[in-house]
């Protein structure tokens, strides 16, 4: 963590709401690639980067240690994430992955190649485990470093190389067959 | 590991820029040399483009930040209202807060230790040191409040460690809490000698002068006392003495630590003054310059008490104790003043003199009196001797008090205030200092004034009591008690009837107003039968009271009279031949009821078989030979039983018809008449006629029967059945089976007495009699046959050989239920040790709690 940055968030968890407000923009949208990962769903994603943030403030007081503050708000924010698609699932449904795909699914009229690629990514990805998808997510979503996407996760040095070897050899496995087909049309 | 068996990490870490600059050679070289992995990392790039392409589509636009950071503002001034348990929560959880809650737990859980166990917080502190003691000019100084560790310290840095006197000391902190010690070392502390004890005291800072209490030459080289100077400004004394285990040091070490609880100034002065004595006493008693070594300290130590007595300047011999000698004699004397006189007498001969006399007249004109007499105290015995021979000794006390060491204690002291009253004179003139130290002088001069007049007066006042012995002697006259009078109560009730109570009563009324009495109580009443009564209490004066009480018996007819004499003593107890009698007033009470006791009253007992119709039979019958009904009601009980009762009043010429027609309505068993003769009777008043009525008469004979029997229930039952068939009525029956199998069946029969006999029989056959009791009345209907007889019958079994209460389930039973209660008293105990604990864990738990995230957050 850069020194300047920790002395943001020591100000953001010691002051008032003006101090804190200055850490959201260096957090929302890594917020949002974890919600996004486990949700999949913008909106919805959003709304938990807002009560994240929300409750990270009402609790502050609880985190002394700047170092930690990013994994913190980042489990607080897999939580509150969790805790929506808990919800979400107890309206009984048949398969996730096409709910899910057909949250992306444009419509037919728009429909292309790319998107209907797309879409069989995010089914692809909403068959990895959580910690995998949200590894993803912050990879490619936010283009995060594997430095800081370890520090994130508070995953140990070296854990994400195997996390995130696992998430795309599954993913690769399950596209294959998409992307030759796109290849081919194209 | 190479990189080709883990290729699916190395491949997504190339992809996602994970790879170090070596790390991604040594894969390039890899990918160079196998051409499947080359195959998968082509794959996974592409695979990596498309997710790269997915997820920008997804990305949030621009304004995001914006929206989180507005939703962010207006979601906290939503929720700006009072929060008061996250308040309590955050300021619980402040450092200060928390420190304090912490340290406050801790005092209520010493506190409340404290109170349990009742034992004290320290209030003085003690230090135990060792030293080695050396040298003989340093002074040691070391503020006690401040810390006793600074005191060992600096103890520590002045101690020689060649020096071979090992010295134990206690300091004990002055209750002002400012005390200084200053311990001044003497070389020649024997060797091994502990000294333990002190008193601190403080010095006032201008009169340092003052205090130097010990003339330093003098106390170097004594073992066993000293007093200590430092020439600090404050300074203070320490005085100590040697070791407490050597009997004779006990004196000197009490007084020593009696003198350090105060903190005045006298008692500074005193505790100087005591010490130097010591010092002098302890100088004469072992020389120091022969008391060398461990042997001479040790012989120096067990001298005798009075040596080791410093306070008191001189040991007072028997001569000169001061002894109060008094003594109290209570004497019977024929005369009062003739005693007094020899009395004065005696005193005078025997170097006295009577201090006061006092006498008070009894009632009876007998002298009681108090004499006090002053005598030297040797002469006091003789006195005695020679008093007690005027009457007889009815009580002696002689006592001594011994105040020798208050009187000296005091004396002392007395000294020791004057001295300390020059020395604050001393000050006074030479005082150059602040009018506010002037004032502080002028008080102390003050207070210390006060004491020395006080002390003064009180060594004269013991004086005095010294010097004269004290003789109470207690006179009273023979016969103190005897009664001066007795007065003569006397008292007369009487009793009348009369046929017309109220002109009785006013007949009464006039002739005791006509002899003057004084009326307490009359009273006039009718009841609900209209018959009237009246009462009357009167005082009547002596001389008219037998003429009056003879009127008063004239009014009417006399039921009861009775008198009474009492004599109250007056001024005493017991009989007196000589006192005088008076006769107080007679106190009178006069009754007087209606008349109309009628001059027979027959009582007749009737059975009949139909109660009702012969109480009507009777009451027409008395009706029609002009009776009056007094009374009259019929009864039926839950067994059928009834009975009538009717009282007529008759005239006299009607008695005999009526009485034969009752007779006729039944069996007559019983009548009784009761005839009052009384003077001027005549047989035609009325006569009162009771009849009872009843439906069934007491049986002539009545038998109480035991049968043991093996078979109680079946047995009862069969009697049952035999009564029926005897004719016999069944009254009652009860049957009981008892916790030991003992049963018990209770049956009462009532039958004709020509059944009895041969129902008896039966009964007998039932089992074994062990009780028979016949009781029989013999009258002219027991030999009727119809006479009822009653039986009352009880069978019973013997218990079983082992009661119920003994065997085998009712044990296992009670077993279980004493094990349940067992349990269950557990739970409670269990219950009671939580809430014992309970809160003490929870406190517990919550101050380490606290210590924790304290010591997370720093």
């Amino acid at each position: 963590m850069e020194p300047n940055e920790r002395e943001l968030i020591h100000a953001a968890l010691c002051g008032d709401r003006e101090h804190f407000e200055m850490i959201i923009p260096l957090f929302s949208r890594k917020l949002f690639a974890v919600a996004f990962a486990i949700l999949q769903d913008r909106d919805e994603a959003e709304d938990v980067v807002q009560e994240t943030f929300f409750r990270a403030f009402k609790s502050r007081w609880r985190l002394r240690d700047p170092e930690k503050f990013p994994a913190w708000l980042v489990a607080v924010a897999r939580n509150q994430a969790c805790s929506i698609l808990r919800k979400r699932r107890t309206v009984p449904l048949p398969d996730e992955a096409p709910e899910i795909a057909d949250a992306f699914a444009v419509k037919p009229d728009e429909q292309t190649a790319g998107d209907d690629l797309h879409a069989h990514v995010f089914s692809a990805l909403a068959k990895l485990p959580e910690q995998h998808r949200v590894a993803v997510s912050l990879r490619y979503l936010e283009g995060m470093s594997h430095e800081n996407i370890e520090a994130a996760m508070g995953l140990s040095n070296g854990a994400l190389r195997g996390i995130l070897g696992r998430a795309l050899e599954k993913l690769r496995k399950s596209l294959k067959p998409a992307i030759a087909a796109m290849e081919g049309e194209l | 590991m190479k990189i080709h068996d883990d290729i699916e990490t190395w491949i997504a870490a190339a992809v996602t820029d994970g790879l170090s600059a070596k790390e991604r050679e040594a894969f390039e070289q890899h990918l160079a040399a196998c051409g499947r992995c080359r195959a998968l990392h082509e794959e996974e790039k592409i695979m990596s483009k498309t997710l790269d392409r997915t997820f920008a589509a997804v990305k949030p636009d621009d304004n995001f930040d914006n929206r989180i950071a507005q939703d962010f503002r207006r979601r906290l001034a939503a929720r700006r209202e009072f929060n008061f348990g996250q308040w309590l929560l955050r300021f619980g959880t402040m450092p200060g807060v928390r420190w304090a809650t912490a340290l406050l737990l801790l005092a209520a859980l010493v506190k409340g230790g404290a109170m349990l166990t009742g034992e004290h917080f320290p209030g003085q502190t003690q230090v135990r040191h060792e030293i080695a003691q050396g040298n003989r000019e340093k002074a040691l100084l070391a503020p006690i409040s401040d810390s006793d560790a600074k005191i060992v310290d600096q103890l520590e840095s002045k101690k020689q460690p060649a020096a071979p006197f090992g010295v134990d000391f206690q300091i004990a902190q002055s209750s002002a809490g400012e005390g200084r010690l200053a311990l001044k070392d003497a070389n020649s502390f024997s060797g091994g000698t502990t000294i333990s004890g002190g008193a601190l005291l403080l010095e006032p800072t201008a009169a340092p002068a003052a205090a130097a209490p010990v003339d330093k030459s003098k106390a170097e080289g004594h073992a066993f006392g000293g007093a200590f100077k430092s020439d600090n400004a404050a300074s203070s004394l320490l005085a100590f003495d040697a070791n407490g285990e050597r009997a004779g040091n006990d004196g000197a070490k009490a007084k020593l630590r009696e003198l350090a609880k105060g903190n005045d100034m006298l008692r500074r002065d005193e505790l100087d003054k005591s010490l130097k004595e010591a010092a002098r006493g302890q100088l004469a008693a072992n020389e120091p310059k022969s008391a060398s070594g461990p042997v001479a300290a040790l012989a120096a130590a067990q001298q005798p008490v009075p040596q080791a007595q410093p306070p008191v300047t001189e040991q007072p011999t028997a001569d000169t104790r001061k002894l109060i000698r008094d003594a109290n004699i209570e004497l019977e004397v024929k005369s009062y003043d003739s005693v007094l006189e020899t009395i004065r007498t005696i005193a005078s001969s025997e170097q006295g003199y009577v201090a006061t006399a006092d006498s008070a007249r009894g009632e009876n004109g007998k002298l009681r009196g108090t004499i006090v007499i002053k005598v030297l105290p040797q002469h006091l015995d003789t006195l005695l001797t020679r008093v007690r021979a005027l009457g007889d000794l009815k009580n002696q006390k002689i006592g001594t008090q011994d105040v020798t060491k208050a009187y000296f204690d005091t004396d002392a002291r007395l000294r020791n205030a004057k001295r300390m009253e020059e020395r604050l004179l001393d000050m006074l003139q030479k005082n150059t200092g602040k009018v506010s130290d002037l004032l502080q002088v002028e008080k102390e001069l003050n207070r210390v004034r006060e004491d020395i007049e006080r002390m003064q007066g009180e060594l004269k006042y013991w004086d005095t009591l010294v010097s004269y012995a004290t003789v109470t002697i207690s006179l009273f006259e023979k016969d103190l008690n005897q009664p001066a009078a007795f007065l003569l109560k006397e008292r007369a009730n009487l009793s009348l009837f009369s046929p017309d109570v109220e002109k009785t009563y006013t007949d009464a009324k006039r002739e005791a107003e006509s002899a003057k009495a004084q009326i307490l109580q009359s009273k006039m009443e009718r009841d609900s039968n209209g018959r009237m009564s009246a009462t009357l209490s009167v005082l009547l004066a002596p001389d008219i009271a037998d003429r009056t009480l003879a009127r008063m018996k004239t009014l009417g007819r006399v039921d009861t009279f009775n008198t009474q004499d009492e004599r109250v003593a007056q001024g005493g107890s017991g009989a007196s031949d000589t006192a005088r009698v008076e006769h107080d007033k007679v106190e009178f009470n006069l009754v007087i009821a209606h008349d109309d006791a009628s001059r027979r009253q027959t009582n007749l007992t009737i059975v009949t078989p139909h109660v009702e119709e012969a109480l009507d039979a009777s009451k027409a019958s008395a009706t029609a030979q002009h009776g009056e009904i007094v009374s009259s009601n019929v009864t039926r009980d839950p067994q059928g039983r009834s009975t009538g009762q009717l009282t007529v009043r008759m005239p006299a010429d009607a008695y005999q018809a009526t009485l034969d027609l009752f007779k006729k309505s039944g069996r007559v068993t019983s009548l009784a008449v009761q005839r009052n003769d009384r003077i001027g009777d005549n047989d035609s008043e009325p006569v009162l006629i009771s009849v009872t009525l009843t439906s069934e008469e007491n049986p002539v004979q009545q038998t109480n029967l035991a049968v043991l029997s093996n078979h109680v229930e079946q047995q009862s039952g069969a009697i049952r059945q035999a009564a029926a068939a005897a004719g016999a009525e069944l009254k009652n029956s009860t049957f009981e089976r008892q916790p030991g199998g003992v049963e018990v069946a209770n049956l009462a029969f009532r039958l004709p007495m020509k059944n009895y006999a041969p129902f008896v029989e039966q009964i007998k056959a039932l089992g074994k009699v062990t009780n028979f009791t016949v009781h029989r009345e013999d009258s002219a209907d027991a030999a009727n046959e119809t006479a009822p007889a009653q039986i009352t019958l009880q069978i019973y079994s013997r218990g079983d050989i082992v009661p119920d209460e003994n065997g085998v389930w009712s044990t296992v039973r009670r077993t279980f239920a004493q094990a349940s209660g067992a349990i269950l008293w557990s739970v409670r105990m269990i219950g009671v040790s939580l809430a014992f604990l309970l809160p003490w864990t929870l406190g517990l738990a919550l101050v380490i709690w606290m210590v924790a995230r304290a010591r997370r957050r720093h």
